[in-house]
């Protein structure tokens, strides 16, 4: 293993932090959010421009042929900067699920499109009573062959809003959790029987609850399930990452304060017991970021069970860091950390949304146990 | 950054599994967890792998080590645990050996380092004392200078195995005029010599493993002074140094891990073994995971070792933070398991778990408080 950059992952972080600070700095990022469109069309156009869409996507769609790696590194730095455009929906989950599937036309005719930025997609997946989990999908279809017709409906869709098409699971056969059964299809924006309604997020980001009704819809070859976890995969590791950062970037503003806020007659920062807090954080922090490690290195290189268990812990384990730390430097902060002008309640916001997002600890956890509850049982045999 | 297995790391791992499938006693692998085996046990151990080449793991190749990577050592250090053997004498192996081998005259070195790697010395460690604990530069033990011998007289206390040493590596003032932190020296004294008293301390665990040791006008040849006199300080920093990624005492970790889980597959709660259900399992889900991240963080450590920024040694007294933290929770937690025999002195279940989870309240206190730890983080971080 090595833990640190070669030259192109270092360029590669460079270019996206350089972007932030030129281009995204907080103060942009909040007249962003006052407009509440969920980002601009023109900062995507330049995430593509500068590769960062094609990055880990191979070459023969259209990418750069990176690996997670790429990904992660550039959801650190989104994360320092708390970007809300549609990055983890469209540019990783969107396109790694659609990278996963088994539906070679549809790869090459839309991948090179995704990377390129000219269109852009996003997964209609979780259901109210998923909450996160795959397999439980009660969105039914009808019809035969390869054009279905769709009937449900699907909460917390990233990136919902603006997509020109939408891959969205549905089950064909099963009981509503089955895990066999499962398909994913697409369906183009604007299609008969399909209504968006954007969803705002507490962190100024946009997601978009879909229904379907009867919407005209392309059966996608092979495995929904497996293509699905795979993509939701991708982006726990994308997740995870950006609360690396924003947590690293959290950490970093508070210490700030704490070295310049005078009470007493001097700087908040000469008291232990604020030190001490502020090394429980950082402590904690480089725990997360060891868990990302473990996740990564999950997501190269061990086989769908372990790596299903592995990640669920990571999103259990960095989420509830990614709270705590948060949650801790807006008390360092004191009042100033309870306005929405002041940075540090924008990356809480964050960290509370992220729990929610790809399935929450709760729904992590049942998935850690079960593997466990697994394993023993094996064991005992 | 790079996450794809290394394979000539995988047939290191391989090579060590097979010579320790061929080459441990059954009669010495521990199936209860312990932090030190008995001293016959590491005596034989440490002669089986230095007659294979191995008896200082952790060494460079030109001071008589394997020269071994810290990922191959890391993984020496897992695969021994895994298959029970006993462990090294850490003292001399991880604190006084590269010390040694970095400070020592060929003659201080040839008269210990042969000692050490057959098995035949065993050491202790002489930092702390009745008034200087977290506050170590602060130490009184003297030592002065008399011709060709020092005269040795103060206290010792929290003296780790000094019952069943041979030789004790301690820091002394041999001048109280200049700053406290210049006046310190480093010696090595045979525990023999006439003059020296070590008193057992019984700790929480009811069990012996700490000791005060007394030095009454003891004599100790000048030539036992390690570097020369005032460097002790600096010789005790990078002692210290070098320790970092091993804090976490991970092998140990895993070995609750493995117990927990073999514990929750014994203990029946209601109709069914707790392996069955889902309110325990759950909360062996989480250590497991908080363990790999921790396991991680410890190759991260291992991956900076002689790093010298501020970062690294950061880094190191973050591991310490979270790892002796993990261990305190995991002894409680086993205790839970236990029930109705948790608080038993002789349980049906579960022997020796109690006196475990009491002595690791010693760990967030020794090798530097975890307040004098959350001190160096902060300063070294955030300049606070």
């Amino acid at each position: 293993m090595d833990f640190t950059f070669d030259t192109e992952q270092q360029m590669l972080c460079d270019s996206v932090a350089r972007f932030l600070q030129n281009e995204y700095d907080f103060d942009a990022r909040m007249k962003l959010v006052a407009a509440a469109g969920g980002g601009s069309a023109a900062i995507w156009q330049k995430f593509a421009e500068n590769g960062w869409i094609a990055a880990s996507c191979p070459e023969e769609f259209g990418g750069f042929g990176g690996s997670v790696i790429d990904t992660a590194i550039i959801c650190e730095q989104f994360g320092r900067g708390l970007v809300i455009e549609p990055w983890l929906g469209s540019a990783v989950l969107g396109l790694q699920t659609l990278l996963a599937s088994d539906d070679a036309e549809a790869k090459t005719a839309l991948l090179p499109r995704l990377c390129d930025g000219s269109q852009r997609i996003a997964v209609a997946w979780s259901e109210t009573a998923a909450r996160g989990v795959p397999n439980v999908v009660a969105t039914t279809s009808k019809g035969e062959g390869d054009i279905l017709r769709l009937h449900g409906t699907k909460t917390l869709v990233l990136g919902g809003v603006g997509a020109d098409a939408y891959l969205v699971s549905v089950r064909l056969a099963g009981s509503i959790d089955a895990r066999d059964g499962i398909a994913l299809c697409i369906v183009e924006a604007g299609a008969p029987g399909l209504s968006i309604s954007p969803t705002l997020l507490h962190d100024g980001s946009l997601a978009a609850t879909i229904t379907l009704d009867g919407a005209n819809a392309r059966l996608l070859q092979g495995d929904g399930l497996r293509a699905l976890e795979a993509g939701l995969g991708y982006a726990t590791c994308a997740l995870c990452a950006e609360l690396v950062g924003a947590m690293e970037r959290a950490i970093e503003i508070t210490a700030d304060y704490l070295r310049t806020r005078k009470q007493f007659g001097v700087t908040i920062g000469s008291f232990q017991s604020l030190q001490h807090r502020m090394a429980d954080m950082v402590a904690e922090l480089e725990l997360a970021r060891s868990m990302l490690f473990v996740a990564l290195a999950s997501q190269e290189n061990d086989e769908a069970e372990t790596r299903v268990a592995t990640l669920a812990g990571a999103k259990a384990l960095i989420t509830g860091a990614a709270r705590s730390i948060c949650a801790q430097a807006i008390q360092l902060h004191g009042g100033i950390g309870m306005t929405e002008e002041c940075a540090i309640g924008h990356y809480f916001k964050r960290a509370v949304v992220a729990d929610a997002l790809l399935g929450g600890r709760i729904v992590q956890e049942r998935i850690c146990t079960a593997s466990l509850l697994g394993e023993l049982a094996e064991a005992a045999e | 950054m790079d996450f794809r297995p290394d394979p000539t790391l995988e047939a290191f791992r391989e090579t060590v599994r097979v010579f320790l499938r061929d080459n441990l006693p059954q009669d010495l692998v521990q199936t209860k967890i312990a932090m030190v085996s008995p001293r016959d046990a590491t005596v034989r151990w440490q002669r089986i792998l230095n007659g294979k080449g191995w008896g200082a793991p952790y060494w460079a190749e030109r001071h008589g080590g394997t020269g071994w990577s810290v990922e191959e050592q890391l993984i020496f250090d897992e695969e021994c645990a895994l298959a029970g053997a006993p462990s090294l004498e850490g003292f001399a192996q991880k604190l006084l050996g590269p010390v040694l081998n970095q400070f020592a005259t060929p003659e201080q070195w040839q008269a210990h380092v042969p000692a050490i790697l057959a098995g035949e010395r065993h050491w202790c460690q002489g930092f702390s004392e009745p008034g200087s604990g977290s506050d170590l530069a602060s130490l009184r033990t003297r030592a002065e200078c008399r011709g060709d011998r020092y005269i040795v007289n103060g206290q010792k206390i929290w003296t780790s195995y000094a019952h069943r040493a041979d030789w004790i590596f301690l820091l002394a003032r041999t001048n109280a005029e200049v700053k406290k932190q210049a006046g310190i020296s480093f010696l090595l004294i045979d525990m023999k010599t006439p003059g020296i008293t070590v008193r057992p301390i019984i700790s929480i665990d009811g069990q012996h493993h700490l000791n005060e040791v007394f030095f009454d006008e003891v004599e100790v040849p000048v030539g036992n002074l390690i570097g020369e006199e005032g460097m002790g300080w600096s010789i005790t920093k990078f002692l210290l140094n070098n320790e970092h990624a091993s804090t976490a005492d991970l092998p140990i970790l895993k070995a609750y891990l493995a117990r927990m889980k073999k514990m929750s597959r014994s203990i029946t709660v209601g109709m069914a073994a707790m392996a069955r259900q889902a309110d325990f399992a759950v909360q062996i889900a989480r250590f497991e995971t908080e363990l790999k991240a921790l396991a991680m963080m410890v190759r991260r450590s291992a991956a900076l070792h002689g790093d010298q920024g501020h970062f690294a040694h950061a880094l190191g007294s973050m591991l310490k933070l979270r790892a002796t933290d993990l261990q305190q929770r995991m002894t409680v937690f086993m205790v839970e398991m236990l029930g109705d025999d948790g608080p038993l002195v002789d349980p049906v279940e579960g022997d020796g778990i109690t006196s475990e989870m009491f002595f690791r309240r010693a760990s967030t206190i020794y090798g530097g408080t975890n307040e004098v730890q959350r001190g160096i983080v902060a300063k070294l971080m955030f300049g606070l």
